[in-house]
């Protein structure tokens, strides 16, 4: 059957990187994820084409623009410093498995 | 009368057709008014997973504000609706539980990522209200492919206290309904500052439902000409002027205009979503909630190990992306840049906003797809289908999706936007259409 979905013009590549197994390797222990190797290959495919149509904004001048961390103005509010009831120990331990003695239990660190 | 036991068999029904819930509430009160929630709205006492099997069996100890509000206003939990994992998707198939489908064609994508809730408002005969929550385009997306309503409000109007996040300076929660009016009824209980909530706008109430049935004939709404480029289906741009012309023929004047930033909108959202989404995902390390192992190997293993079990691999390309786009060396050309482009569009909408009233365009580039179709896009082509409904959360400003006329029994969806916090204008639009 022939495809109905009509794929979208990509962009032109643009901003010259190398993106190897090693670097995609050194963002995935960055990140907290291990990959199987066959995934570092598909990933590696996948960031290359999506990186190059990310690098289509170096062609706009953004000069003098300010960085906003919201797309609306939010103010900041300032609230009494007054004690409030929080969570129970019974609900804050409900999600986990590693709990000991009123405690988290977490890994061994280096 | 709905009794609860109807409104249960009900689910269950349009469950098994469609695969709409991760969770169904068996537990339902005698009496109130039923609503679908998206399943990274976190619900008391009732398992919410956004769609990640690393939330699995999250069992959340609070309502999020929103359905506080809800509940005090006579509303009570249907179930908590599939959706694409944490919201990374524009179909609803990157879904740990269950890939929904859509009640127009079963064959075919109900949109996402809140994919659950609007084909269960679709479908279903007795539940007239859900909600969403969009970061790009995930109300008005599936809105637009089922055939429903979907209001996504300006950004900081509705708390997002208990949403379970994708990327913070974008993620909003709003309604899906079979009407417009249903969806400023929901706007009304669930908008307000909630000091729970850092990024809620302090703000006088408004009564949205009083927007309907008024007289739109002073209104002006640009057609934005990049909305009806030839990357569109024709049949949706032809549909989507018809609904225009309608507009026309009730009072309301439009002119055509361009947005000549548009075609950065796709990157310059996806660097910063996913520079955002990377961080958000760092809190799930197997610890206070969600998927754990057991406590063998030292810190970063058992963290890696965890988050290789528990997140799929759209969560994983996209914290990879985002992870990468930080880095040092790459950092000013993509995350910095793409923070001040954001800056520059939301100028250009705003200097349009001075002009007109709303932009309009089409919801969606295409037809509901065939899951068969959806297979065979990229990713980068996953990611140019939310070209038309970034603008508007790009820009933190609201949008509206209304059902327009259908192509070959496909739902078609018209979408609106306004300047910041004038929902008002979209409301007094989408009924006017809708009644007209």
């Amino acid at each position: 059957m022939r495809s109905e979905v009509r794929v979208l013009p990509q962009t032109p590549y643009s901003l010259k990187m190398e993106l190897d197994n090693e670097l995609v390797e050194r963002v995935a222990r960055l990140a907290r994820v291990k990959l199987k190797d066959d995934e570092v290959e598909e990933f590696k495919k996948d960031m290359k084409s999506i990186l190059e149509m990310f690098s289509k904004i170096s062609e706009v001048d953004v000069g003098g623009e300010g960085l906003n961390p919201q797309p609306v103005e939010i103010k900041d509010l300032l609230r009494e410093d007054s004690v409030k009831k929080s969570l129970g120990k019974g609900d804050v331990f409900k999600n986990t498995k590693h709990e000991e003695s009123g405690f988290f239990k977490g890994p061994k660190i280096k | 009368m709905n009794t609860p036991k109807k409104i249960l068999e009900e689910a269950k029904t349009i469950d098994k057709q469609y695969d709409t819930l991760v969770t169904l509430n068996e537990d339902l009160p005698k009496k109130g008014i039923p609503i679908v929630v998206k399943d990274n709205i976190c619900t008391q006492g009732l398992r919410t997973t956004a769609g990640s099997e690393i939330l699995h069996d999250y069992i959340p100890v609070f309502d999020a504000t929103v359905i506080k509000r809800l509940k005090d206003a006579g509303f009570y939990v249907v179930g908590k609706a599939a959706q694409d994992e944490f919201g990374f998707g524009t179909f609803s198939t990157n879904c740990f539980f269950k890939v929904p489908k859509n009640p127009n064609d079963i064959e075919r994508s109900c949109g996402g990522s809140s994919g659950g809730t609007a084909a269960y408002i679709k479908a279903s005969k007795l539940v007239n209200y859900g909600l969403g929550q969009s970061t790009g385009g995930s109300i008005s997306c599936p809105a637009a492919f089922c055939g429903v309503v979907g209001l996504t409000p300006t950004y900081g109007l509705v708390s997002r206290y208990g949403l379970i996040d994708y990327a913070n300076s974008f993620d909003k929660i709003g309604p899906i309904t079979k009407t417009v009016k249903q969806s400023a009824e929901i706007l009304n209980i669930i908008s307000g500052y909630d000091s729970n909530d850092q990024t809620s706008v302090q703000r006088d109430k408004e009564d949205y439902t009083s927007y309907c049935g008024q007289d739109i004939s002073k209104m002006k709404i640009g057609v934005v000409k990049e909305f009806f480029s030839e990357d569109i289906d024709k049949r949706i741009r032809d549909n989507v002027w018809v609904a225009i012309k309608k507009l026309e023929s009730l009072g309301a004047k439009y002119e055509e205009v361009s947005i000549p930033l548009q075609d950065y909108v796709v990157p310059t959202y996806y660097i910063l979503a996913t520079a955002e989404a990377s961080t958000n995902l760092a809190k799930y390390c197997g610890l206070r909630y969600g998927m754990s192992s057991d406590l063998e190997g030292y810190y970063d293993d058992y963290f890696s190990t965890v988050r290789e079990m528990g997140f799929g691999k759209e969560a994983k390309r996209r914290i990879l992306l985002g992870t990468f786009i930080r880095m040092v060396g790459y950092r000013d050309a993509y995350y910095i840049k793409a923070m001040k482009l954001r800056t520059k569009i939301i100028k250009e909408y705003k200097k349009l906003f001075k002009k007109f009233d709303v932009l309009v365009g089409p919801t969606m580039p295409v037809l509901p797809p065939r899951f068969t179709d959806i297979e065979k896009l990229s990713p980068v082509e996953n990611y140019m289908m939310d070209i038309l409904t970034i603008p508007s959360n790009l820009a933190g400003m609201p949008s509206l999706s209304v059902p327009v006329d259908e192509v070959d029994n496909l739902p078609v969806g018209m979408q609106f936007m306004a300047d910041h916090f004038e929902e008002k204008k979209l409301i007094m639009l989408g009924d006017a259409y809708e009644q007209g």
